[in-house]
């Protein structure tokens, strides 16, 4: 046994040593202390009885029944439902022109990464309504690897050309886009206050991002411009700015 | 917790009975005056109040107290740095000298001392395992971080333990 094995039982146990540990423990000094400090008895301090009464006190003031939050899963549902019923409306009222010109390829793989970004966005952030929830993967880490995955599959599937004017068009979609995300952003917003919420900006921009990769997903149903410049830059800066906006409100509103 | 959350009065006393008591060693091992704890853990008291809707009978308890201990005590820190007219990311949490006195909540000098010599978020996640008595999935929940992240902390903790172990048992 080495010490790394130590600190790998040290995450599991907290009392009693089983033999192959203690048998390391008597040949490595260095373990053995470290051991011995981390089981030193340690004990909580008294309370003061009149801290107690008066956090109970406040608490019987305002006690009112309240039913638990429902389950993860309506939240996601939730969540999904608005993103689908936008996309929906939109597809209604724009049309589908951007669908139609793309190639399978391209429609398949834009469309496998910014719905599977929308349903694990809309897990993470039904999970950041619950304190103390498993968090799989840091927001920062999450927005890193939708943006990346988007940023990539654009690269590889879209043309590398720019034939119309650049800023024009590209204003063109960022500006609808962001449109497109105020409504999903205003329902996500009402849908989060119904959880407990410990890190505002962080939730805002988790939130705001996802808000803003439902409206490029709109984006997407009616821009006819297939050219991977475009699209990297133009609607990728539609969740980027709604995140950026989400962390600013969640700064301010904390 | 369900009959709390149902408003029988008889939950709330037992409740704050039950979980006050590792709440209060939770602050007072993270904040350097008694006082301070004990205002923190009103705080605490009322946020758990106002958030008591979010628990879900089906999920842990304590990660779900812890997390907003947590909190509590990052934006008490927070506003005291804002005080103090200084900026400091939360990963670069007062180290070193001061924080003898931070973990005056806990008894036994010597882990006292080597937990101030450690930097504040491997201090964090040995106070939550090993003092706290949290498992790795409970201190992961309670830190809103991954479980690997926790791990990873813990054990450059437990080397940099051994080596101020082994200059203290070199100094005498």
């Amino acid at each position: 046994m080495k010490c790394q094995d130590i600190d790998r039982y040290l995450d599991t146990q907290s009392s009693g040593l089983p033999e192959e540990v203690q048998a390391h423990l008597e040949g490595c000094e260095r373990c053995r202390r470290l051991v011995e400090a981390l089981q030193s008895p340690v004990t909580a301090p008294e309370i003061p009885p009149a801290v107690e009464s008066r956090i109970e006190n406040a608490i019987r003031r305002d006690l009112k029944a309240v039913s638990p939050l429902r389950s993860e899963r309506y939240f996601v549902a939730l969540i999904l439902g608005v993103a689908a019923l936008m996309w929906v409306s939109l597809a209604a009222y724009g049309g589908i022109r951007g669908l139609r010109s793309m190639s399978l390829l391209q429609l398949v793989a834009v469309g496998f990464v910014l719905l599977a970004g929308t349903v694990g966005l809309a897990i993470s952030l039904s999970r950041r309504m619950v304190p103390g929830s498993r968090v799989s993967l840091r927001p920062g880490a999450l927005l890193l690897a939708v943006g990346g995955s988007f940023l990539g599959v654009v690269a590889l599937l879209y043309p590398w050309r720019s034939e119309g004017p650049f800023v024009e068009w590209g204003l063109l979609c960022t500006g609808p886009g962001l449109l497109f995300s105020l409504v999903p952003a205003v329902a996500f917003w009402l849908i989060l206050r119904r959880g407990a919420i410990l890190e505002p900006a962080s939730l805002g921009a988790l939130a705001g991002f996802l808000a803003g990769l439902v409206g490029a997903t709109g984006l997407h149903l009616q821009c006819w411009v297939i050219e991977a410049p475009h699209a990297a830059v133009w609607h990728l800066a539609v969740p980027v700015i709604c995140a950026v906006l989400g962390y600013v409100l969640g700064k301010v509103i904390r | 917790m369900r009959r709390y959350q149902r408003a029988e009065e008889a939950a709330v006393s037992e409740l704050i009975r039950l979980v006050s008591p590792p709440l209060f060693r939770f602050l007072h091992a993270r904040t350097p005056a008694r006082e301070v704890a004990e205002d923190l853990l009103q705080e605490c008291w009322l946020r758990i109040h106002r958030a008591r809707h979010t628990y879900r009978p089906d999920q842990p308890l304590l990660p779900w107290i812890y997390a907003i201990a947590h909190r509590v005590w990052i934006d008490h820190y927070r506003r005291r740095q804002r005080l103090q007219s200084r900026e400091l990311a939360m990963e670069e949490l007062p180290e070193g000298g001061q924080l003898a006195t931070r973990a005056s909540g806990l008894s036994g000098l010597l882990l006292r001392q080597l937990l101030a010599d450690l930097p504040a978020s491997q201090r964090e996640v040995v106070l939550l395992l090993k003092i706290d008595g949290l498992s790795l999935d409970e201190a992961a929940r309670a830190t809103s971080s991954t479980v690997g992240s926790v791990k990873q902390k813990a054990h450059r903790a437990y080397e940099k333990l051994r080596g101020l172990l082994g200059s203290r048992v070199d100094t005498v």
